[in-house]
């Protein structure tokens, strides 16, 4: 299993920031999209502070936080650079000789200049250079915030939303002849309310793209939702799904998502209509076409017939058909405005005209049939225009981290929450379609989520490939199975976590065989639906087979077990309740869905032989059939209850068996804790203790080579969501106290790659590694059984305890081996001894891993 | 401190201070909106009343100039205030000839239509027709023949003085009034306006983009009387 390391990892806590963020992406369409000067100076100069606040905090480490975009990044600064070289003025013959057209420009007016800058418009290349700003900085913010799936359900949902509410707006201006008009339209775009649906923007094409991106992502959204709660909630009928739907919280969307149709339909955009649908084909094609199985579910084919007849029918009573009917395709003189932006990028081919300033140089080129409106102020193609105002060499700049960015989305087979990723692909899309025919980059606005969505997308991206998902390969690996096991297990959140892909094939034996050994199948059922039957139908079945044995065991487990907890009780023996029986209670939403193989009790030395003896009383004897004085601080003792069923006690006398742990936790501290189980009257060890010992016990475990169970981290990211402040606060400490800190951090970080979550973050974010004691440092290894066992005999006190411990662990007495091959066994006993030695000889060669 | 720490704590003071700079840049182009949306009122009604707002709005374009001092619109502003307040009768400032502000304008920009076109303007106005003044109504004519502004400004120049024209500024007139003519029936009853007004009726006649044109043109030029 690969590790995150520390050092590298950056864990952007800062909810204002992440906040402030959200709420300038909302605001930003609805000044205009920023489309004038002060309002792009203004969004520019406030997301430049939030990335100087997020970039001066110690939680970010701006080269490893970037470390995956180091190229595109590097490019599109490169691209600021050039921008910013031409505010710089040059001695005129070198302008000349790279520009001579700027020269010439300069001198018609003033011959006598000796040096000018490259661009002929200053203040418009600062305003161009502010937009790359601010569209950078949006990028990093977006890029840095959006590490977790809650984060970045955020990021899209702020833009769904916010375009919603511009949607309902339009729609009550539409209605009332704009009324209600908070935002006037700038000149020359004055279309009435009754015409042409705009929103905030000033021009209908520009509010039509924008809708047209949000609703694809917004209805990528809804999808997932839709396809996660049919997974969790396993509706048996389509009514019953239909009957959820239109009762959740999802009808809402689905409202909002027909009103911004609407709204798009009306929007009199002839280019924003067919970008949509063109853009939407082109995303699924490539889509569907790189998806092995392209087999149509009834459900997906009905749900799209669905959407596609109320857009239809929506389209067809709207003005942009009208607007088809009477112009069709005819491009309304946006041939001649490219001729024009043609002409520029002629005169001035390699560095452009300057940033920016395309409409303070377009009427020296201009056609006179182009009339003498001031639509021709931009090349309604962002292309031309970037070429003729920032030459071939700014196209090559902003070209390229585009490319690099835009290929390891595409290239990427969305897994995970497919409908969020194929809607941002759509919006990605249609923007960049859309800008062939229009102006889109040159509004702040659509410039700002075109790069936030490629931001989010990246990170899905990156997400994913970090899972170590190997594209195209039909065979799954054990790793790959754990995760998708993990998936199963997450809990409800509102962004579908449970996807999988559809090109690989799975084998359902070896997935149930996992889960049964990672103790996760009561955790696994819930998740697993009539939807994906055809991939999970045998697993479904092994596992519910095995779940309702299971469930029967545990009834008479635990019976017997509280049975047991009571008598101790009865005695006020001071115990405490440990891991998996305890947590069962008090973490999970049911006892039932926490597997354990015994009862963990933490008791006093004192007290083992007045415990040994309520377990004799109750009919416990001990499985091993001695008890070890060095090798460990339990005894174990078991009941059968049948020939193959019975149930284990683990008591213990320290808290662990390492010698380096066994006093991090006393019996007194965990005593003090609150929780009570209302069953027995014992005490269940606290959470912030519970952490602590699942944390360490998990680490001491992986240090040893041993098998580490997915509910061993599932405890730790569930322990994690119960803390309170008091809890989180008390855990740290303890942390803190124990030296146990990067152990900690460690143990989270494993975890985060199963379940991750803004919880365990901020914890991680808290421990300082400083605090660390380094004689855990060994901890943070997988090491070689030989490694564990020398160290282990490091650290006893004495020769004679040394030897004692050699002598347990090489020669335990006859009754252990009888324990180990059974008391019937006929075989001498030095046979049976030699059994054992060559028994883990083989065992140490055969699991090289583990040496 | 590391090496990257110190690096990324020079990037984000980096950041902080264009922040400012671009809030700076902001702060002039939101003084200078109010002058910018109440010029064209106060050029066409300006009286003495006016002139404590006109001297007003010239404070507040100064300070916008100093905030964001390359921007040509700001300077074009302050010379036509410049202008309104000289033409206002009781000027309780002292003079200030608006031409520098225009040339500073020009000088920023230029290849925009704009500074040069109200530059033209300034000088049409004040100063008699001179071969600088013919040079720069070049310059406009060739870079605003297309531009509704510059046609609006530049127009009654060119119709009420054709016989000063250039032979260069005669035919960039051609192509203006070819554009205007087959852009609207708005623009062309100016233009016939205009055409009547100065007696180049004729000039106008080439120009007509359909038959009705020609017809209302034909119409003005039989009616057409007190013309040399």
């Amino acid at each position: 299993m690969s590790s995150i390391d520390a050092s590298s990892y950056n864990n952007l806590h800062k909810p204002k920031v992440f906040a402030a963020l959200l709420m300038l992406l909302s605001l930003i369409p609805w000044l205009h999209g920023a489309e004038l000067d002060w309002e792009i100076l203004l969004f520019s100069s406030l997301f430049m502070l939030l990335l100087g606040l997020v970039v001066l905090s110690r939680q970010v480490a701006l080269l490893s936080a970037f470390v995956k975009l180091k190229l595109p990044l590097s490019l599109l600064l490169l691209w600021l650079g050039y921008c910013c070289l031409f505010l710089v003025p040059m001695p005129i013959e070198v302008v000349k000789w790279v520009s001579p057209n700027i020269v010439i420009a300069q001198q018609n007016y003033n011959a006598m200049i000796s040096s000018t800058p490259l661009t002929i418009s200053k203040a418009l290349t600062v305003l161009e250079i502010a937009k790359i700003v601010c569209v950078i900085c949006v990028f990093c913010l977006c890029y840095m915030f959006a590490q977790h799936l809650t984060q970045q359900s955020k990021l899209l949902k702020i833009l769904f939303y916010s375009s919603a509410l511009m949607a309902i707006y339009s729609q009550v201006n539409h209605y009332t002849s704009g009324q209600y008009e908070l935002i006037n339209a700038i000149q020359p775009f004055h279309s009435a309310w009754s015409t042409a649906v705009r929103g905030t923007f000033s021009y209908n094409n520009q509010y039509a793209v924008y809708l047209a991106m949000t609703i694809a992502i917004g209805l990528g959204l809804l999808v997932d939702n839709l396809k996660y709660e049919q997974q969790t909630l396993a509706f048996k009928t389509a009514t019953e799904f239909m009957i959820h739907i239109v009762t959740t919280k999802h009808i809402v969307t689905i409202l909002l998502l027909i009103v911004m149709m609407i709204s798009f339909a009306g929007t009199d955009s002839r280019g924003g209509s067919l970008i949509l649908v063109v853009a939407t084909i082109i995303t699924l094609l490539h889509y569907f076409l790189r998806t092995k199985n392209r087999k149509w579910s009834k459900n997906k084919t009905l749900i799209t017939l669905g959407i596609v007849v109320v857009f239809t029918s929506i389209f067809f009573t709207s003005k942009s058909y009208d607007s088809f009917e009477s112009y069709g395709l005819k491009d309304n003189g946006r041939s001649l405005l490219h001729t024009t932006a043609l002409r520029i990028f002629k005169d001035y081919p390699i560095l452009g005209s300057g940033p920016g300033t395309y409409s303070v140089i377009q009427h020296n080129y201009k056609d006179t049939g182009l009339g003498n409106t001031a639509m021709s102020k931009h090349a309604h193609n962002d292309y031309l225009e970037l070429l003729a105002t920032q030459g071939l060499l700014g196209g090559i700049l902003l070209c390229l981290p585009l490319l690099l960015m835009l290929g390891s989305i595409f290239r990427y087979l969305p897994i995970d929450n497919v409908g969020s990723q194929l809607g941002c692909q759509v919006a990605i899309v249609a923007l960049l379609l859309h800008s062939a025919i229009d102006f889109n980059f040159g509004t702040l606005a659509l410039s700002v989520y075109f790069f936030a969505v490629v931001a989010v997308l990246l990170r899905i991206v990156e997400a994913d490939k970090g899972a170590n998902r190997r594209k195209g390969e039909n065979i799954m690996s054990e790793l790959e199975y754990i995760q998708l096991l993990a998936a199963m297990c997450k809990p409800e959140t509102d962004v579908n976590v449970f996807q999988y892909t559809a090109t690989q094939d799975i084998d359902e034996l070896a997935l149930f065989n996992l889960a049964v050994q990672h103790g996760v199948t009561a955790l696994a059922t819930p998740r697993l639906t009539t939807n994906e039957t055809d991939k999970f139908n045998l697993f479904h079945q092994k596992n519910d087979a095995f779940n309702k044995h299971r469930k029967i065991a545990t009834n008479f487990f635990d019976a017997e077990a509280i049975k047991l907890i009571k008598a101790l009780v009865a005695q006020n023996i001071p115990f405490v309740v440990l891991k998996g029986f305890a947590l069962a209670r008090t973490i999970y939403p049911k006892p039932s869905m926490r597997t354990k193989t015994d009862v963990d009790i933490l008791i006093s030395p004192q007290d083992i032989i007045q415990v040994k003896q309520v377990f004799t009383e109750h009919g416990y004897v001990n499985p091993r059939g001695w008890e070890a004085k060095v090798m460990m601080n339990q005894m174990s003792q078991r009941k059968w209850l049948s020939d193959d069923f019975y149930v284990d006690f683990d008591v213990h006398l320290k808290i662990s068996n390492n010698k380096r742990l066994e006093n991090t936790l006393s019996l007194n501290q965990l005593l003090n804790s609150n929780q009570t189980d209302k069953d027995t009257g014992s005490h269940l060890v606290g959470f912030a203790h519970a952490l602590l010992h699942a944390i360490f016990h998990l680490m001491n475990h992986r240090s040893e080579g041993d098998l580490i169970k997915l509910i061993w981290y599932y405890d730790i990211f569930l322990l994690n969501e119960k803390l309170n402040e008091q809890e989180n606060n008390d855990f740290l400490q303890l942390v803190n106290e124990a030296g146990l800190s990067k152990v900690t951090i460690k143990a989270l970080e494993l975890t985060t790659q199963y379940f991750d979550s803004l919880a365990i973050h901020k914890i991680i974010s808290a421990l300082d590694p400083t605090m660390a004691a380094a004689e855990f440092d060994s901890m943070l290894t997988i090491n070689s059984k030989k490694s564990v066992f020398l160290e282990n005999l490091k650290n006893q006190p004495s020769l004679k305890i040394k030897w004692l411990l050699v002598k347990e662990m090489a020669f335990p007495p006859p009754a252990g081996i009888y324990a180990k091959y059974g008391r019937q066994n006929k075989q001498p006993l030095i046979l049976l001894y030699v059994r054992r030695i060559v028994g883990g000889i083989i065992k140490y060669l055969r699991y090289p891993d583990a040496r | 401190l590391s090496k990257h720490r110190i690096l990324q704590s020079f990037l984000a003071i980096g950041l902080l201070i264009t922040s400012g700079l671009f809030l700076k840049l902001c702060l002039a182009s939101v003084i200078a909106a109010r002058p910018l949306m109440t010029i064209v009122d106060l050029e066409h009604k300006a009286t003495p009343t006016d002139v404590p707002e006109i001297e007003k709005y010239l404070d507040r374009m100064q300070l916008a100039i100093e905030l964001f001092p390359s921007r040509a619109d700001f300077y074009t502003l302050v010379g036509r205030y410049q202008s309104v307040l000289n033409q206002t009768k009781e000027r309780s400032t002292e003079y200030v000839d608006p031409m520098r502000y225009f040339t500073q304008a020009v000088a920023l920009e230029p290849t925009a239509f704009e500074p040069i076109t109200w530059q033209v303007n300034y000088l049409y106005q004040q100063y008699d027709w001179t071969q600088d003044f013919d040079n720069k109504l070049q310059i406009a004519l060739r870079i605003g023949k297309y531009e509704k502004l510059a046609q609006q400004i530049l127009l009654p120049i060119v119709l009420g003085n054709w016989q000063n024209l250039t032979e260069v500024n005669k035919q960039t007139t051609h192509q203006m009034l070819h554009n205007m003519l087959s852009t609207s029936t708005y623009f062309f009853r100016q233009t016939l306006g205009l055409a009547v007004k100065y007696c180049v009726l004729d000039v106008l006649a080439a120009h007509a983009s359909n038959a009705q044109q020609s017809n209302e043109i034909n119409a003005k030029l039989t009616k057409q009387q007190n013309c040399p």
